[in-house]
């Protein structure tokens, strides 16, 4: 029997939880449940189980999206998480979000993809994914964000979420258009199951922008 | 070994956990402190605030249990703040409760917390005789409320602004004392004499409090005054506020049957609110309940006291956020 995995999505402010054995998706809520759009993580949670036959005891590790994105959000999932993980001591891994999208817009597209979202106004995160790995991760100002994007556009494909307005001799139009800002929970578990292959290993998890070390422009 | 609640408080600026069992008794309790955290923003900072909770949550219940020899099969309940409070600070408390009972299969409850304020008076096996008066005055709150029995609340008023705890901290802060303001100013208060009349706001009727328009009044008197006198200033500041309290109290006891008054909260830890009180109840032949200063603060063991109730009378287990969550909700 392959490795019960509890999958927690909420960075971009719209839970999708998933269940998996071994590389098989057990339940995800994005095609299995309706629950409109709720922000109880215990309802997504308790569907997960009724869905798939399993119990919260089967649970072997717990991955979950650390952000960049909503902070209010992923602080939610994680502290969810968290608490699963010590209650059980069963690991927590956290997940990059920008791994997650940029991992999920890859894969159909085959081109390096640019992840971006909001931050604190007027700042945004960003990074390059490509070929399986991030680079560039930062936080940064408008200005910076837009030059990444123009200086990209040509050549990768876009996920998160901006919206650039100023013309500049760009107009708004012109501006690439995000594919998608979260990912499947099929991608989902990809990723996770690479990163648990790697050895990585933790019990407790922080969302991203609480410990970011780069510099605020 | 006698079945407990896992209290959990995270509406503000302290993690806090504890474990009481029915009769009141805290068996365990730890409150993490973020005081260091926020002292230079001068206030609660609500983004540090949930993040500091998220840090300390964990290890703090840990430490709670191991320190009380508890297993998750020892607990009848886990009882958390579901507001009034910080939204952000909430949400790591109700998420972290809220799993820690689905692995545990332990029945959990969205506590009000300012009915938790109120039944911090029968902790460490007290009991409250009925019906009470409770007037609650703290940092975050100013409220006075009756209570026919221990499930019945009835609340006569609120403040339409500032809480007196902040108004105490703003006034620290315009005098130059340092944080936290409440004692510095009855420090310097009883220095003092009360020679400047400030004015009594709300007080000719009703339950309401208002005390943005006191705060004001010193601000602007410190400023026209430049020669003040600190500790005068002070003393005219307490002189004033408790007028206010004084007088509300003094208009529920001549109009209700007490057999106590209860006073609650981070304020109540004042010498000059404890001796006013005192001479009110001592002259009214009613019981005067100070809890002691640890209570009286935000604390874990009065959300866990206050989670029998939800148990005994058989209350929703809601686990929403409301961060202005009033005390008639549940
Ligand atoms: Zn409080």
């Amino acid at each position: 029997m392959g490795m019960i995995s509890l999958l927690m999505q909420n960075s971009a402010g719209q839970m999708s939880i998933g269940l998996a054995e071994g590389d098989c998706v057990l339940f995800d809520s994005t095609v299995d449940v309706d629950l409109n759009g709720s922000r109880n993580v215990e309802a997504y949670v308790q569907a997960a189980f009724a869905h798939s036959g399993r119990r919260i005891a089967d649970v072997d590790c717990v991955f979950v999206d650390i952000g960049p994105g909503g902070l209010g959000a992923t602080r939610t999932t994680v502290a969810f998480a968290n608490a699963v993980g010590f209650a059980k001591s069963i690991p927590v891994i956290g997940m990059h979000a920008f791994e997650l999208i940029g991992h999920h817009a890859a894969q159909s597209l085959q081109k390096p993809v640019v992840c971006i979202r909001p931050a604190a106004r007027p700042n945004y995160y960003m990074a390059l994914y490509d070929q399986g790995i991030l680079s560039e991760f930062s936080f940064v100002d408008t200005a910076v964000a837009k030059a990444f994007v123009r200086r990209h556009q040509a050549t990768a494909d876009f996920a998160g979420k901006f919206s650039f307005t100023e013309v500049d001799g760009f107009p708004e139009a012109a501006w690439p258009v995000p594919t998608i800002n979260s990912a499947s929970i099929a991608s989902f578990l990809g990723v996770a199951l690479d990163k648990y292959a790697k050895g990585v290993r933790s019990t407790r998890v922080y969302p991203i922008s609480e410990n970011l070390s780069v510099k605020i422009l | 070994m006698a079945e407990l609640i896992l209290g959990i408080e995270t509406s503000c600026d302290d993690t806090s956990v504890a474990l009481v069992d029915q009769n009141g008794n805290v068996v365990a309790i730890e409150t993490v402190s973020q005081y260091e955290i926020h002292s230079e923003f001068g206030g609660v900072y609500p983004e540090l605030a949930s993040r500091a909770h998220l840090e300390a949550i964990l290890p703090v219940i840990e430490r709670v249990l191991t320190s009380a020899d508890i297993t998750p099969l020892n607990l009848r309940a886990i009882g958390v703040t579901r507001g009034p409070g910080l939204m952000g600070s909430l949400l790591v408390g109700l998420s972290t409760a809220q799993a820690l009972g689905i692995v545990w299969e332990v029945p959990t409850y969205g506590v009000n917390h300012l009915r938790g304020h109120i039944r911090s008076v029968d902790l460490d096996g007290k009991s409250l005789d009925y019906p009470a008066l409770v007037l609650l005055v703290s940092g975050g709150h100013t409220l006075l409320a009756y209570l026919q029995n221990q499930y019945s609340y009835e609340l006569l008023g609120t403040t339409r602004d500032d809480s007196l705890g902040e108004c105490y901290d703003k006034v620290a802060r315009t005098l130059g004392l340092g944080m936290p303001g409440g004692p510095a100013v009855d420090r310097m208060a009883a220095a003092g004499t009360a020679c400047v009349k400030f004015p009594r706001p709300m007080i000719k009727s009703g339950y309401e409090f208002s005390f943005s328009g006191l705060k004001s009044s010193v601000a602007r008197y410190v400023e026209t005054h430049p020669e003040f006198d600190v500790n005068d200033v002070a003393a005219a500041f307490v002189d004033a506020s408790l007028d206010v309290l004084s007088t509300k109290v003094q208009r529920a006891i001549d109009q209700k049957k007490l057999a106590t008054l209860a006073v609650v909260g981070g304020v109540a830890a004042s010498p000059q609110v404890r001796a006013r009180m005192q001479h009110i109840t001592e002259q009214a032949g009613i019981n005067l309940c100070l809890p002691s200063q640890k209570w009286a603060t935000d604390n874990a063991a009065m959300i866990a006291m206050a989670t029998w109730d939800y148990i005994e009378q058989g209350l929703e287990k809601n686990l929403e956020p409301k961060p202005n969550l009033r005390l008639s909700d549940s």
